[in-house]
Parts: structure tokens; sequence; C-alpha cells
């Protein structure tokens, strides 16, 4: 590697207690990878260190790095936490409760009497109306008081907010109002994070949307200043490639838009492993993928779908609604760390609450008291007693006391069957999820891979194809870091939305027509600035519409070039399609209404790709060691040991069998078997018989 | 022998999870807006007895568990494979509970033999009757809300009565969403179908049969073990709606509670003769049906967040319905409107519980906000439209532990409201406000939750605004443990302006261009002393503008002035007003408001005793006649007269009727 220059790739992924790190090489095929601590008390230097080590892993110098990815949890954070900066929302007079009532309805799985709202992130003393409206046709009805908006600006000073969020009811038609006090705000105040609806969601429905730029403005002062370091930083370690962002949606973007549009990353990490997902997919020539992220102390579930994860145009955080594109991710709270009680009925009860990474499992032998997940699988031996290479040993004496003492002796039961129980309670928690996903969608699990990763993801990953009959299962060749690898194959992308509706025979071509030419005009300049080719540049028009009546839109694609009545007659005929696909009926009879109008810009990038394994000479390998496993109530079985690193590509393994590795192990079940594809994938077939 | 807890615990994942799947597939294929936006259905699995062992817990109406069936399939002789059958009679079986629900259920098969029933039901828009979607407060008799089908086949073996159907559509306004609806609902009991086949080909016909009584007893013992830590006792209580029937006098549901070991008893008696109005109960006097114990499901869920919930819970409870009352009306009582008692029953029962474990349950739950449309004319379009506009939501009760939420709580709390911009683009009115109601929440230690308020401006002439199940104008919801009662609801034209008109409890009103609607829940009932409040709690309420500061220093004791507490002059004007602070008021367990103390004093427990005692002497279709004339007759009484409190001006003005009517007589005699 002396000769040429390298083109190094680094992809940083920090999640709660690890930073994974991935650096690669497009033409040399390398493609190192590493954990390091995470620093959650100051992030920026977790990312520093794990870019320090990455760069010893090859013996870089700075120079040949021509480009960084990141996925961060800084805005995650301050949003679950709800320790975002001092935020003010402007709104419309009349209107100061909007976020405090939210959309009222309780949750059905919640008791009605019993069922706490969820704090709001602002509240209304710390909301100020102004004196101003615009009419529902975009119209002005009065002007803003500006006498009045003097005394909000003057409690903004006095109140020392450091972000403001302004929200007008109808500001989605007409901005001119929130940019006026945008601008009146900009000029006073050098030190105030300033968001807009307008800018943020401009789409009606005023609770969401406030919420959006609430959110936006009050993770913003905490980005802005991550992103600082971050550029500071690598400017000073003399690495002068582009960074680029981790989104919720599965795209990246620049920090100079991060520090804008913090509320976008909230999702970013497990977006990543969703994006990695997608892209093992594209190598594998697998379209249709469920992914699960098994961790510690939650289970990420995603789609992908032709090819494509599946992208939702909200989410909810905290119980709050974020009303932004983001990769459409359910998560249910199980996991390693997950624990196992006995409830007062006597029955075995796992999760949602964790041991987490500290105290961890009781295997740990850092303090955790009672029986987890990953105390089960030990007792059972599927997993082996080091991780890590030895650097973290498994106390399976202690895990055995913990399940004896808390749920095989309450039970009287033995300690192997409490096991075998704690994890058939988990799988199937595990599966409930999957098939909501899937099932109550209407979608098959028969014709999906199912892609096991994450520390726990290749143990359960087994069971769990079976329980969802899924044909495949697909476990990657570092199911630990999938979120890290994944940001190397990301693109930038922006997705815009705005709230411009349509009715029945009276659909406006020219209003459709303007407002795709703005969004894409919005679009391109985002990814000009960003530097990207635009020969690389996509867009894509997409329409969110509904039947008159209905309280909620679907999305649809929308085609490019003229809009024509006949390009609006396909997108209608789409909807129906549509809406019969997913709700089993249509109605050709009701008139349909577009509702609002999005551009889905990319920004297409280079993808790094991973480098594959060598031929195996044969079908076979043996086993290099032996342990004994208890996979059912029969009792504990001889079963054959592989290392992941010892396998190659052609390699097949009937099961049962272990295959361990760094940070996780692969277990093969009686009846299934494994193959080792080219680029070091494992993936696990039922045999038939 | 029973299942293994490890087994049982995944065929409970099971069936739960079927019971989802039902759910989800009838939400999927539902063809009515109104089902997809309320959620108004349910889905389950029941053993061949009737008795729910699954419901849904994240869809639909997700806390009307334990509906028995078992009355309604015994109706039909014969089942075979394929067979689904359907009713929305509320007098045939007493599964269904007013016309617009059709209620299905369709026998699973393992072999010759029925292992379950699949069932489910869904609100349907309108079936037929006097008014568009088949349910007014005015309606007097059930054959005016809409066409009623006893227990039938519209399945005989996979092939679907036509006959049958047709007379059904021919009788609704909007047929071709019945009939989507209904094959949602066919769908789902398809499905369930199919989820009990494969629940017996993992566990087996054995462990299936056996863990499915298991679940059943599992929810019972469960219930039985929260009941047997509540204190042994006798508690009494009673609520009222408003009115018994358009301008009527107000409706009494009087509950004694009894709790006994881990048992049950809810005593209906005393509550109001059967209604010439639509909100009567249909219950059969079934002592464990389900429309009555939903308030006891949600209170043993609040003192037990784990409580598995299916038919099991039921049978710890045992209710007493007398016959011609509001909650066991007898044909052809009017039933559409029961959604409204059944939500004063709710608050009634948690009420009654919280006499007996203070600590761990909250005051009344807001109410009386009603569901609003707008009939208007669009200005530029023409076009005439139909809007549902908002469900006007309030607080839940402060606890022992919290504050009430605010603008979100119980009763109709699963509907979403209507955002303010789409209000103003598809109903055509204009809104000035939407904010929660100053000083609405019941004060207490810890108040209760706000109710929502909306101020909005008709646009256009001949504006029709309907707001169904209106009601707490008068009698606003109690506090408790000191707490006092909330703020009530309020319905006016035209607020502030020399043409204010008060609309009550109005459920329809027509309007002009430029009238203004205002329109509030009442606010929920607050828990402990007021004066015990934190005042840094009240200075937060008023910097909210949820609290205004005269209202802090009159219901709380706390002096703020310029948004600054003043703490000398607080701590003064609390210890000058100590009957507050004092155990005067904590004698008291229950804090109504004003015009309920108005009321009481003269319809005190006595004259209940008396009408009550009277009343059941006569036929039943006499006895509403009976109660209206006695309380003009009482109403007209010297307010200083003590007969009129103590229950002879009662048995006195009863008797003056017998007398005046001599057929009543004879009845009596015979």
């Amino acid at each position: 590697m002396a000769n040429s220059r390298n083109q190094f790739a680094i992809a940083v992924d920090i999640g709660g207690t690890f930073t994974d790190v991935v650096i690669a090489d497009r033409d040399k095929n390398f493609f190192f990878v590493t954990k390091t601590n995470s620093t959650p008390l100051n992030p920026a230097d977790g990312f520093f260190n794990a870019v320090d080590s990455a760069l010893k892993l090859c013996n870089a110098s700075p120079e040949d790095v021509n480009i960084v990815f990141h996925g961060s949890t800084v805005a995650t954070n301050a949003i679950l936490e709800s320790k975002g900066a001092k935020t003010a929302l402007l709104t419309t007079k009349g209107f100061r409760h909007v976020l405090d009532i939210g959309r009222a309805e309780i949750p059905r799985e919640a008791n009605l009497y019993g069922w706490v709202k969820p704090k709001r992130p602002v509240q209304p003393r710390d909301v100020f109306e102004v004196d101003e409206r615009v009419r529902s046709d975009g119209s002005v009805a009065r002007l803003i008081n500006k006498n009045h908006l003097e005394k909000i600006v003057k409690k903004i000073a006095d109140g020392k907010y450091e972000a403001v969020a302004i929200s007008l009811l109808h500001s989605y038609l007409n901005a001119d109002h929130e940019k006026q006090i945008y601008n009146l705000l900009a000029e006073r105040f050098t030190n105030l994070e300033i968001s807009i609806s307008s800018d943020v969601l401009p789409v009606f429905r005023e609770y969401e949307r406030s919420m959006a730029t609430v959110m936006n403005a009050m993770v913003q002062p905490l980005v802005g200043k991550y992103i600082r370091q971050l550029e500071d930083g690598l400017a000073e370690k003399r690495i002068k490639a582009p960074l680029f962002i981790m989104k919720s949606n599965g795209g990246v973007f620049s920090p100079q838009e991060a520090a804008r549009s913090g509320a976008h990353m909230a999702l970013s990490g497990p977006a990543a492993g969703t994006n990695g997902a997608a892209n093992l997919g594209h190598l594998c020539k697998i379209e249709d993928i469920i992914t699960i992220d098994i961790g510690g102390t939650s289970a990420d579930i995603s789609l992908i779908r032709g090819g494509k994860a599946e992208i939702a145009n909200g989410t909810k955080i905290n119980d709050l609604p974020l009303s932004l594109a983001v990769t459409d991710i359910h998560t249910i709270g199980a996991g390693g760390g997950s624990i196992a009680r006995i409830s007062d009925n006597g029955a075995i009860m796992v999760g949602p609450k964790s041991a987490g990474a500290d105290p961890g499992p009781v295997a740990y032998g850092k303090g955790g008291v009672y029986p987890t997940v990953t105390d089960a699988n030990l007792v059972l031996g599927r997993l082996p007693e080091k991780l890590l290479d030895g650097a973290l040993r498994l106390d399976s004496k202690a895990a055995s006391f913990a399940i004896k003492k808390y749920i095989a002796d309450p039970l009287g039961t033995t300690v192997e069957a409490a096991a075998i129980g704690i994890l058939a309670i988990v799988n199937e928690t595990m599966n409930n999820a999957l098939k909501l996903m899937t099932v109550e969608r209407g979608l098959d699990p028969k014709n999906y891979t199912l892609i096991a990763f994450g520390g726990a993801g290749p143990v359960h990953g087994g069971q769990l194809m079976r329980l969802l009959r899924t044909e495949k299962l697909l476990i990657p060749r570092y199911p630990g870091i999938l979120c890290a690898t994944g940001l190397l194959s990301t693109d930038l992308r922006y997705d815009f939305a705005i709230t411009r509706v349509q009715r029945a025979g009276q659909y406006n071509k020219k209003e459709i027509s303007e407002t795709f030419n703005s969004l894409s005009d919005i679009a391109k300049a985002k990814l000009k600035r960003d530097k990207i080719d635009p020969a690389q540049c996509h867009l894509k028009r997409g329409a969110d519409v509904r039947y008159a009546g209905q309280g909620t839109e679907l999305s649809i694609s929308f085609s490019d070039g003229a809009i024509t009545s006949v390009s609006i007659e396909r997108a209608v005929a789409e909807f129906h399609r549509t809406h019969k696909k997913l709700y089993n009926f249509s109605d050709e009879t009701t008139p349909v209404e577009f509702v609002n109008f999005r551009i889905t810009a990319i920004g297409a990038m280079n993808h790094i790709p991973q480098p594959k394994l060598p031929q195996s000479a044969g079908v076979d390998i043996s086993a290099t060691d032996y342990r004994q496993v208890v996979f059912d109530m029969n009792g504990p079985q001889r079963t054959p040991v592989w290392r992941r690193e010892d396998l190659l590509n052609g390699h097949q393994i009937i099961g049962p069998a272990i295959i361990d590795q760094l940070d996780t192990t692969s277990i093969i079940y009686a009846g299934q078997r494994a193959k080792v594809d080219e680029w070091g994938n494992i993936l696990i077939s039922e045999v038939m018989t | 022998m029973p299942v293994d807890k490890v087994t049982l615990e995944i065929l409970k994942n099971h069936t739960r999870a079927a019971a989802e799947s039902m759910a989800y597939t009838l939400y999927r294929t539902a063809h009515s807006t109104f089902v997809k936006e309320t959620e108004d259905f349910t889905t389950g699995l029941t053993t061949p007895d009737g008795e729910t062992f699954a419901t849904p817990t994240e869809l639909g109406a997700t806390w009307f568990v334990g509906l028995n069936y078992g009355r309604a399939i015994k109706m039909i002789d014969e089942y075979r494979p394929g067979d689904i059958c359907m009713t929305n009679d509320p007098y045939s079986g007493f599964v269904c509970t007013h016309p617009p629900d059709t209620h299905i259920w369709k026998p699973v098969f393992y072999h010759d033999e029925i292992v379950a029933f699949s069932v489910g039901h869904i609100h349907n828009t309108d079936v037929g009757g006097a008014v568009p979607a088949s349910l007014s407060r005015s309606l007097t008799e059930v054959h005016q809300e809409g066409i009623r089908i006893p227990p039938t086949k519209i399945m005989s073996e996979g092939e679907i009565n036509q006959e049958i159907l047709e007379i059904f559509m021919r009788n609704v306004r909007a047929p071709e969403q019945n009939w989507g609806d209904l094959k949602a609902q066919i769908a789902a009991c398809n499905t369930g179908e199919r989820k009990v086949h494969e629940m017996i080909n993992r566990f087996g016909i054995e462990t299936f049969r056996q863990g499915v009584g298991d679940l059943l007893d599992y929810a019972e013992n469960q219930a039985r073990a929260i009941i047997r830590d509540l204190p042994d006792g006798k508690y009494d209580f009673a609520d009222y709606i408003d009115e018994d029937a358009v301008d009527g006098w107000p409706c009494r549901i009087k509950l004694s509670l009894e709790i006994n070991e881990d048992n049950l008893i809810l005593d209906f008696t005393g509550s109001d003769p059967q209604l010439e109005s639509s909100m009567n109960m249909p219950t059969g006097g079934d002592p464990r049906h389900a429309l009555v114990l939903v308030g006891v499901i949600y209170v043993l869920y609040s003192l037990d967040p784990h409580l598995y919930l299916n038919s099991g819970i039921a049978r710890a409870c045992r209710c007493i319905l007398p016959s011609g009352t509001m909650v066991n009306p007898v044909f052809p009582a009017a039933v559409g409107m029961r959604t409204l008692s059944c939500n004063r029953l709710h608050g009634l029962t948690f009420g009654a519980f919280a006499q007996a474990v203070p600590d761990r349950l909250m005051g009344a739950p807001a109410s009386g906000g009603p569901i609003m449309n707008v009939n208007t004319t669009d200005i530029k379009s023409g076009r005439r439209i139909m809007a549902a506009i908002n469900p006007m939501t309030g607080g839940s009760g402060g606890s022992a532990s919290r504050d009430g939420n605010d603008g979100s709580g119980a009763n109709q709390g699963f509907l979403k409201n209507t955002p303010v911009e789409v209000n103003e683009v598809e109903a055509g009115i204009k809104v000035h406000r939407y904010g929660l109601v100053t000083d609405s929440a019941g004060p207490g230690k810890h108040r209760g939750g706000l109710g929502t308020e909306m101020i909005f401006e008709s646009l256009a002439p001949n504006t029709k605004i309907t707001a169904r199940n209106r009601d707490r104008t008068k009698f606003s919801g109690w506090g408790i443990s000191g707490g006092e009662a909330g703020g009530a609801s309020s319905f006016l034209r035209n607020p502030n302006q020399k043409n204010e008109i008060n609309l009550g409890n109005t459920d329809i009103v027509t309007v002009d261009p430029g009238d203004l609607i205002y329109v509030s829940c009442g606010g929920a009932g607050g828990w402990g002393n007021p004066f015990k409040r934190e005042p840094s709690a009240v200075l937060k309420d008023v910097k909210c503008g949820w609290v205004t500061p005269q209202h802090a220093q009159k219901a709380y004791g706390v002096v703020i002035k310029n948004n600054i507490i003043d703490k000398p002059e607080t701590e003064l004007f609390r210890k000058r007003n100590k009957s507050k602070t004092s155990a005067v008021k904590d004698n008291t367990f229950y804090n109504v408001c004003s015009a309920q103390l108005e009321f009481e004093k003269i319809w005190t427990e006595k004259n209940y005793d008396a009408l009550t005692e009277g009343l059941c002497t006569l036929p039943v279709s006499w006895r509403f006649f009976a109660k209206h004339q006695i309380f003009s007759t009482i109403d007209k009484m010297a307010s200083d007269d003590p007969a009129r409190s103590d229950g002879t001006a009662v048995k006195q003005a009863l008797s003056e009727l017998i007398e005046r009517f001599p057929d009543l007589r004879a009845i009596e005699d015979a």
C-alpha cells in the first residue's frame, strides 16, 4: 500500500455504550472494523477517539481520508431526555394551548382513566400569542400587530431563551408573517436559534407542525454546537474530507444542513442499520427483507421492499409526534438485557425493563442481580463464556444462580426449563412485533428474508425465522456493526412536503405544477450546496392523497413531466390501487383529494463496496470445538462450534451448530442449513425433510 | 391438569395476537370513514358458551371486553361450518346494546365439534330509523332507532343470505357502507377462525381447550386478588345526567358497591326509572353484563395495570339491575344514546371505589363535551358541507399521585380532535380560539384536568351545528378527598354579546353568518384539599393561563401578584380561611358543584328512597310519567317546607297520582 495514495472512507456510528467504526478503501479492498467506547458526556470526544483508532488500524494519514460518515444520537437523546435548549414558541392569537391539547386522544392500549399525558417540550408559559391571522385560503385577515410583537421580543430577551420556534396558523399557505418575525428576531438577537414552521414542515395540522418546529428549535443549539466541534476537530486533525451526517430518512446531509435541521437526525442511528441491511440485500440480490436489530435493551424492526427501505411520513418520540420523513422502524423493549421476572400470577414475563449495558446481565458481573435474556442464553450454552476475544468473561454460575432464585424456584422447575421458558417468551414477543410489521400489513413473511443483526440478533434469528415462517435468514458478516457499515452505502437525501389541497373536479394543474417546481428548486439548491454533480441528482415526485372525508392520507408517487389531466388521472388511479392493496377496497365513485405534494431529492454517492471472501476449497469445514448446548427439554447436546473468521465463501454447516465471533454468536438449529456467501454473510434455510 | 405456565403465557400471546389480527383485518377492510376514524368496533374469540377469552388491545373499542355471546349463540338452533350469525337487536340476547351495532359470530369447528366462536361488532354510521345516523336523545322507542335484525344466519355454510341482506340494506341510508363494513366483519371472523386452527395445530386440541379455560381462570384470579386487597364494606354513590329527556329533570344513576373478600356486588337499585328518551342501557338484567362492568374493569386495571382482560374478570362481579329502570329497560325503550349514560356510569363506578381506596383512584373525569358536526354551505363553490369538527374533550381527575391530564381524559378519550387548520379548510368555519378553559379544573391538592373550549364563527346562512352527547351543563364532575368539583360545560350562541343565548344541553342549533358559537367541555374533579396545593404549582398554572390570579386566591388560597407569590399574604390568607384547610371539608368525601348541592338539599336520599319505593309499585310504562309529575309537584313547593325533602311530599304526590288515575290502584291491588 505504499506506492499509490489511499482513499479512505471512515464511518462512525455512536451508540449508547459502544461506538462502531469502519475504515475502508474502495480500490484496495480494505475493510477494517472496530469498536471504541462511547463518551455520552461529550460525544465529540468519542467521535475523535473512533477516528483516531480507525486511522491507527490502517496506519493511515489524515490526508488520505476522503470522506467521513457519521451516525449520531445527539439529537435523539436531547429529545428523549428532554435536554433541549430553553425554547419559546410563538403562535397565532387564540391558540396558545395547541401543544398541550395535542390531538386530545389517548392511545388505544392505554387505560382511559390512568393514562398520563406525555409532558410537552414547551410549556404554555413559554408560548406567546402573536396578534396576527392568515385565513385558510392564505389571505391575510389581520396584519402583525407590531407594537404587540415588540412586547414578545422583550419577553424573549428577558426570558433568556436560547431557541425560538415560530408556528403560525396556515403558514404552509402563506409564510410571510413567520418570515417577518424571523427577520426581526434574527436582527435583534445574535445568539438565538430560530426555526420557522413553514421551513421545517409546511404541511397543515397545526399541532404536528408546531411540535416538529419546537423539536427542531430545541435541539438546534446542541446539534449546532456539536457539528461545529466535529468540523473544527476534523480541521485540527488535518482531515479535509467532507463530513456527512446520517438522517432519519435513510439518507445523509451536510453539516451545514444538520446545523439547521437537527430534528431530521432523530433516528440517525437505527436508520443506518436499515440502510446497511438494504445494502446487503442489494449485494445479495435480495429485494424484500425484514430487518431485526436486537441490542441490549430493545429490538428495532424495519422493512425493505423492492430493495428500498420503507419510509414513513412521521414517527413518535416519547409518545410525541415527529411528522418528518423517517425510516419506518418499530421498536420494542426486548433485547439481551431484558429482565425476566415472575408475575403475581406465576407467569414468566420478560422486559420491557432492561439491565442495559450497566449493570448489564448478571453474567457480566457488574452488579446485575435479576436474570436477563443473555443469562438464559448463557446457561443453556448458547453463548460462549468469553466474549470479545476474552476481553469480557461471562459468569455462567452467577447467571444460573439468578435464574434459579428468581424464576426456577418460584415456578418449582429446573434452571434449564426456566431458561428455555425465558427465551420462548422473549422470542414470542419479538415474533409478535415482526408480525405487526408484516402480517398485519397484509404482507406474507414467506416472501421475505429475515436479516438479524445487532449483538443478540444472530442468537435469536434462527428461532425467529421459524416462528415467523420466513424461508431465509441472513446473518451479516459483521452483525454488531451493520449500522456503521450501512453508513458507507448512503446517499444524500432530502424530503420536502407542502400542503396545497386539491379537490375533486377542481384540480388546479398550474398550482400543482408550480408547487412541484418550487419544491424542486429548493431541493436542487440544497444538493448544489452539497456539491453534488447535477448528473447524480434524482428528484422524485409524490403526493398525499385521500378520499374526501377521510382524516388521513396515503402517500403515492406522481409521474415526472408536465402536469396534465392524464398525469393527474394516473395518480388518482395509483391512489385507488394503493388503497385497495392496503385496505382491501377502493371506491372509484368517491371524490379523491390531493392534500400534500412531495419531492424526494437523492444525491447519489459513490458507494464503497464490502470486500469479498475467498472461495473455500470445498463445502465442508471441520469444527474447531464442541460445547454442551441445550436446545430443548431433552437436555444438553454436544454441539460443534466454529469460529466465524475461519468460514469462507462456499462453506456449509448443518445444524445444530454454533458459530462464535468477536461480538456475537450465531445459532444454527437442528433442521437448518447455513451457507456462507461471497460477502461473508451466513444464509440459513430450513432443510426440507 | 392446568397448562404449564410457559405454554400458557405463549398461548395467551397467541390468543391476544389472534384477536389483534382480527381487528387489523377489520380495520384494513372496513369501508366507512366512521369506523376508520373512531375505531368503534370490537373483535374477539369466545368459548363455545360465549365467554370472551381474547380481545385486542391496540385497535377498536379496546375496553369493551367480556361481552357474553352465550344467550345470542343459543338463539340459533343448529350450527354448521361456514355459518355466520348476526344481530343488531338490543332486545334479543342482550349482546347488542344499541341498533347501530351489528354483532356477528362464527362457530369454529374442530372435526365435528365447536371449539370456539369468532365474534365482533361494528358501529354502523346508520341503520335507518327516524333520524340520520339513527341516534338522537329525543327518540322514545327502539322502533325509531332503525331496522332490527334478531339473531339470524347471515351466512349458511359459506353462502350469504341474500334475502335478509336485502331487507337490511333497503332500510338504511347508506347501504353500500353497511355492506362494506359487514364484509370487513366477516373477513375478521374468518381470520379469527383461521387463527384458532393455527393455535390448535401448534398446541394440540387438548392444550388449547384446557388453556382457554385456564386463561379465563387467570383473569378471574387476578381480578379477585386485586379485590381482596380492597377494604371490605359498602360504598354508596350516585351521580346525575343533567336531563332525563329534552328539557327534562335530572336523571340519577345510583350504585351501592359491596366489596366482600374477593367478590363485588354492584346494586343499581335507586337508579331512575327507564327513560322516555334514548339514554337507557339494555342489559337484560344480566348480572355480569359487559356494558355495566366497563367501569369496574377500568378501576381494576387502574389498580393493577398487569390485569389480563377477558370475561374471567366478570366472574368476580354480580350486578343488581332492577327491571324497568334505565340500567335494565324493558322493550321497547329507546337505547341509542346509551353512551352518555355509560360514560356517567364509568365515573360513578370510580367514585364508589374511591371511597374504599381514596389514595389510589381519582376524581371525576371531565365530561359533557359533545361530538360536533357542522352542516353549512361553502361560499365559493356553493357546495353543501357536512363535516365532523371536533369532539370537545376534557381532562382526567386529580389523584393522590398527580394532577389530572389537561384536555384529554376519560369517556370519549379515544377520539382524536380535528386540527383547527383542517376545520377551517373542510368545515367552512373560522375558529377564533381553541384552547383549555381557564379555571375549569376542579381545585385540589392535585387539581383535575382542564376542559377544552372552542369559539368559532359561522360563515354562511342556515348553518346547522349538531353537538351529540352534551351534558354536565348543570352538574359538573365531583372532587374527592377534599378536592373540589370541576367547571361545568357550556354551549353559547354569541358569547359576551347582547344577543347571547345559552343553549344549555341542546344538541342542535341553526345559526347565521357572523354568529359565534362557544362550546366547552367541563373540567375534571380535584383530589385533596386545594389549600394544601404547592403554591409553586399554582403559580405555574397562573403563568400558563390555566388559573387566573383571582381564582388562585379564592380556590387555592395563594396570593399571586405580577406573577410572583406573595408568601406572607398567602400564609395569612390560608390561615384566615381555615375552613378550607381544616377537617370540615375532609368530612365530605365527595365535593359536588353548587348546583348539585342545591338540588340534593331537596332531592335527598330520603326523597329518592321514597320515589324508588313508590315507582316500583307502578307499571313500567307509567314510571317516567309519574317521576315527572312528582318532580314538578316538589318543585312548586315552598322552599322551607320540611316535607319537601324528607320523603313525605314524595309519598303524598304519589298517592295523589294513584288517586287521580284509579286504574293504577286496581293494578296495585291486584
